[in-house]
């Protein structure tokens, strides 16, 4: 086994990607703490959803390696990944649109649930038990997001915001060590974004450690512990808030490429 | 000495065979290319072109087998124009007529005999696929509530066995052939001590044809031009001002009108039933997987290609094994390598279907 | 609440009954036989729908399962031993009651196998073909996987033709009755159809009770996921690839179970019964009753078969079944038996006598 023991939860090493002649991803490396919010914010296209995405066991790095909780998660599926305490939300939600919204918090449940094949054909009495425990603790969560009374509504007939949530809440569901968001606020309205807040900083205070994607600043700036920048691939800074928001270099970064805030200056 | 005869007669029959997986391997690009999907009906297409030829190269007479024809599929047309515009919302007389001129020559062919030149026979067939082409395409892909990929393929296999079956009413389970365009089954012309019939020789010269004709057409036509615009970004095509939809139904067209001339051209050597068109399907989808699936001048090649191991696998394995032999390719071609040989894995990832 | 889940298969029973007693007081038994053969192959079509409707695949080479599991059966007890029984493993078998000696219909001595032993056989030769196939051709999606499954149909029916053992274009013929318990023979006989319409129901329900249980659990609610969205599925943890090999293993078991009671009831095998249009078939029931509805796909493929088989349509009945699939794919791409539509249709009438009785 090869030495790595940090005290951080996840460990990203010197990871690239490249997709055809596109380098989303270059030499990155980066640590998180247990227990924080760090954002990762950066230009579309800086490679945010390639990070996520490699880490989570899409696809994987062409070169470096992602170490979980000391494990190299580097190459595992999905899947394997899920089920040693990752868990994600994605850039446009993919939400299980036929399924009741209840359903869908269940399927988050998964990797906290074993009933198999056998079990599940069979009925037995410790199916049905876990079953009936999966449902109790979804609805608690779905509680939890204030999303009781959506319950049993089908998911794909939801609006916007509330997929949003229902996405997130099936995160949590499977109370993961570590919870992906990819921009959580994209789409939402000003309440919805201030409500997307409590709800993060509610499950942080669960023991959940959050990677944070996001373009809504005042947002990650608020809410997030540590920053990191990317750009065009590249680590750029990283750091606390405050100082992410004086560097000169991030400035220039969004200033470059993106008019709109030139009222930054 | 004999040994290369034998060789050189194995790839000439090899590439004979291949051409025709090569032209409904094409045939299968260029509905992916404007649809995203495979039409698994592209054999029959093939068939009935080859079947309606052979029933045209004979004489009849004609007038009370057009009467009672177009009876019969005015009537049926109207029925099923009914049936579709209750759900369609709205009347489609060009539907009607695509659905009429189906029956009426599927009618009107079965039990016809008598002789016409082939060529001009040739030109029957084209006639009666053109329309099937265009009429399966306003009825099945058109009026889809919301279109996803297992609703398309299951569609495409109805429509398969749907025009399969219909063959069979009209034309029984004989085995038909056409008439050799240059003499008969037995001449044969020597080139350099390999004999090969002259029927060959139309059929490579046809195929190359439509290679070549498909290559100009989508290199310098308008049309092309916006055929290809749409098979590379349906949306911004759109926004340019191109009629998607009308590129829909013209590549239904034009894939049904290659199938068919290649059904008809092959036919004198492979002859024709109605129940070939799977195994031409089957054939054609693991050229077009061979070759990269929408890129047809790879289609022709690995075609040629498939055809020619074929020929060679004949002489080690029964023939009967032969199409085993072709889905085994199939099979490893899709687990390994499913851009195919020319093409790079990343561009299967890209485009997702 | 969990009693009413119960509700539609009481119904179910209820109508089985209800149509045999129906049929037999009409003096018209020969029904049963294909009213029969359909519940078998409503159960493969069970089997189907979980794989297509709930895990969201395709599979047109249901019908080569069927065959490998039918073939199997047949073969091993079609094979009269007799010539070697004095070897040590017949011998060994015969001894432990595995071996039958019965009579030909024309009153020739044989031993064979014993059915049971031969489900056995002809089930752990599916699922390892199954689990063969499947890991490589379930790593497929759309076009690619209709073309694969389509392609083991081909080549299972070429090695059934080709292969002398399995009795090339005739098939084989002369399959025993099986036995289940002394005095109950899975067997087209005559005055054995009542008996055999019910072991039929009792297989088709053991089928029915099974799929529904996987699909109310967290495997089904996994399944749907899969449908929903497999990226989505993965990150939560839902081993994806494994999910759906398990369900295709499963349903080809379902397959192979309906054909290893089909060749009994039949007596008979044939190349004919596993070609590409049986697939199709499947596919088309399992459209019907609407893809991920057990009770409508029961219904439709108990209905179509039984339509089929009463030879409605002639030989126009592969046109019925391909116009039928266009049809349901077309218009109502979630199927035509569903029970919830009975369901609405039902709250909706109750709804207009409530109106009624108030207005
Ligand atoms: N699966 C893929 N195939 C090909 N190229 C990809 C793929 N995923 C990402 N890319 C490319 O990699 C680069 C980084 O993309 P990525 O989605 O990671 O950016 P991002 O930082 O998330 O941007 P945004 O803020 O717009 O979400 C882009 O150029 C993108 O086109
Ligand atoms: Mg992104």
């Amino acid at each position: 086994m090869r030495r790595g023991k940090t005290d951080a939860l996840l460990s990203v090493r010197g990871v690239s990607r490249r997709f055809g002649g596109v380098q989303a991803l270059e030499e990155v490396s980066f640590e998180v703490r247990p227990g924080l919010i760090k954002g990762i914010i950066g230009p579309n296209g800086a490679g945010k959803s390639t990070l996520f995405n490699l880490i989570a066991g899409d696809f994987p790095p062409n070169v470096g390696e992602i170490w979980f909780n000391s494990h190299v998660i580097t190459g595992l599926a999905p899947h394997a990944v899920a089920a040693l305490g990752i868990a994600r939300t994605f850039q446009t939600t993919r939400l299980f649109e036929h399924m009741t919204v209840l359903e869908n918090v269940m399927v988050g449940r998964h990797v906290r649930s074993r009933t198999g094949f056998t079990g599940s054909i069979l009925k037995t009495p410790g199916a049905r038990a876990e079953e009936r425990a999966v449902q109790a603790r979804a609805g608690e969560i779905l509680d939890l997001f204030g999303l009781d009374r959506y319950a049993a509504h089908s998911a794909g007939d939801l609006a916007f915001g509330i997929k949003r949530k229902v996405e997130f809440a099936r995160a949590v569901a499977s109370e993961p060590a570590l919870l992906l968001l990819d921009e959580p606020a994209a789409g939402l309205n000003i309440a919805e974004t201030r409500e997307l807040s409590s709800l993060i900083a509610t499950v942080k205070n669960l023991g959940i450690t959050v990677l944070l994607v996001e373009h809504d600043m005042s947002l990650v700036m608020n809410i997030s512990d540590e920053i990191l920048v990317l750009n065009e691939g590249r680590k750029l800074i990283e750091g606390a808030p405050r100082d992410i928001q004086r560097n000169p270099d991030v400035i220039s970064v969004y200033l470059g490429e993106d008019e709109c805030s030139s009222s930054a200056t | 000495m004999t040994g290369i005869v034998t060789i050189f007669q194995y790839i000439i029959s090899g590439l004979a065979q291949g051409s025709i997986y090569a032209v409904v391997a094409i045939g299968f690009n260029i509905i992916y290319n404007s649809t995203g999907i495979i039409n698994f009906a592209q054999g029959e297409f093939v068939v009935l072109g080859a079947m309606v030829s052979i029933t045209f190269s004979a004489i009849f007479p004609l007038w009370a087998a057009i009467a009672m024809g177009i009876a019969v599929a005015s009537l049926y047309g109207a029925l099923v124009e009914i049936v579709f515009v209750k759900y369609a919302r709205a009347f489609s007389p060009l539907r009607a007529i695509c659905l009429a001129s189906i029956v009426f020559i599927l009618v009107s062919a079965s039990g016809l005999f008598s002789f016409l030149h082939p060529v001009l026979s040739i030109l029957f067939g084209l006639a009666v696929a053109l329309p099937f082409g265009a009429g399966g395409e306003f009825l099945l892909l058109r009026f889809q509530k919301e279109q996803n990929v297992l609703q398309l393929i299951i569609i495409t296999i109805g429509v398969s066995i749907l025009t399969r079956e219909t063959m069979k009413h009209v034309w029984g389970k004989d085995v038909f052939a056409l008439r050799y365009f240059t003499g008969t089954a037995i001449t044969t012309i020597s080139v350099g001590g390999v004999y090969i019939s002259p029927q060959l020789l139309w059929v490579l010269g046809t195929v190359t044809l439509v290679v070549a004709g498909l290559y100009l057409f989508y290199k310098y036509t308008l049309v092309g031009k916006a055929m290809r615009a749409v098979s590379l970004d349906r949306k911004a095509a759109q926004l340019c001002g191109i009629n998607a939809r009308l590129l829909v139904t013209l590549s239904f067209i034009l894939s049904a009108a290659i199938g068919a001339l290649a059904g008809a051209v092959t036919s004198p050597q492979t002859s024709t039933d109605y129940k070939m068109g799977s195994s031409f399907a089957i054939n054609g989808f693991t050229v077009a997987i061979l070759g990269g699936l929408g890129n047809s001048f790879a289609a022709a090649l690995a075609g040629l290609l498939l055809g020619v191991l074929e020929s060679f696998t004949t002489a080690i394995v029964p023939s009967s094994y032969k199409e085993v032999v072709v889905i085994i390719i199939m099979l490893l071609i899709l687990f390994f390598k499913p851009s195919g040989l020319f093409g790079k894995r990343e561009e299967r990832t890209l485009k997702e279907f | 609440m969990a009693a009413r889940r119960y509700i539609p298969l009481a119904i179910f029973i209820v109508l089985l009954a209800v149509v045999q007693i129906t049929v037999s007081l009409a003096g018209a038994n020969y029904y049963l036989t294909q009213l029969t053969m359909s519940l078998y192959y409503a159960l493969i079509a069970v089997g189907l729908c979980l794989f297509m409707g709930y895990a969201g695949q395709v599979s047109m080479g249901h019908a080569g399962f069927f065959g490998i599991g039918a073939y199997v059966q047949a073969v091993v007890t079609t094979s009269n031993l007799l010539p070697f029984k004095d070897a040590g493993a017949v011998r060994f078998l015969d001894s432990i009651g595995f071996l039958i000696h019965g009579k030909t219909t024309l009153g020739q001595p044989v031993l064979y196998v014993s059915p049971w032993l031969a489900l056995l056989f002809a089930l752990l030769i599916t699922v390892g073909i199954a689990f063969l196939i499947g890991v490589p051709v379930l790593k497929l999606k759309g076009h690619y996987l209709a073309m694969a499954t389509l392609g083991f149909n081909v080549i299972v029916l070429t090695l059934v033709l080709g292969v002398k053992p399995f009795g090339g274009a005739d098939g084989l013929s002369g399959v025993p009755p099986f036995a289940l318990v002394p005095g109950v023979a899975v067997s087209g006989r005559f005055d054995a159809r009542v008996g055999n319409y019910y072991i039929a129901a009792v297989l088709l329900i053991l089928g029915i009770v099974v799929a529904m249980n996987l699909v109310r659990s967290r495997v089904g609610r996994a399944l749907r996921a899969i449908h929903g969205n497999e990226s989505a599925a993965g990150s939560l943890g839902i081993n994806t690839s494994r999910y759906k090999l398990y369900t295709f293993v499963l349903s080809a078991v379902f397959a192979a179970l309906g054909g290893c009671f089909l060749a009994h009831y039949n007596a008979a095998i044939g190349p004919s019964d596993i070609d590409i249009m049986k697939s199709v078939r499947f596919v088309a029931i399992v459209a019907v009753g609407g893809m991920d509805s057990i009770w409508g796909v029961v219904y439709s493929g108990i209905i179509l078969t039984f339509i089929s088989l009463r030879q409605v349509f002639q030989s126009y009945d592969e046109i019925f079944f391909a116009l039928i699939l266009i049809v349901v794919m077309l218009f109502s791409p979630r199927g035509f038996f569903r029970y919830e539509y009975v369901k609405n249709a039902l709250g909706k009438l109750r709804a207009r006598l409530r109106k009624e009785r108030a207005g």
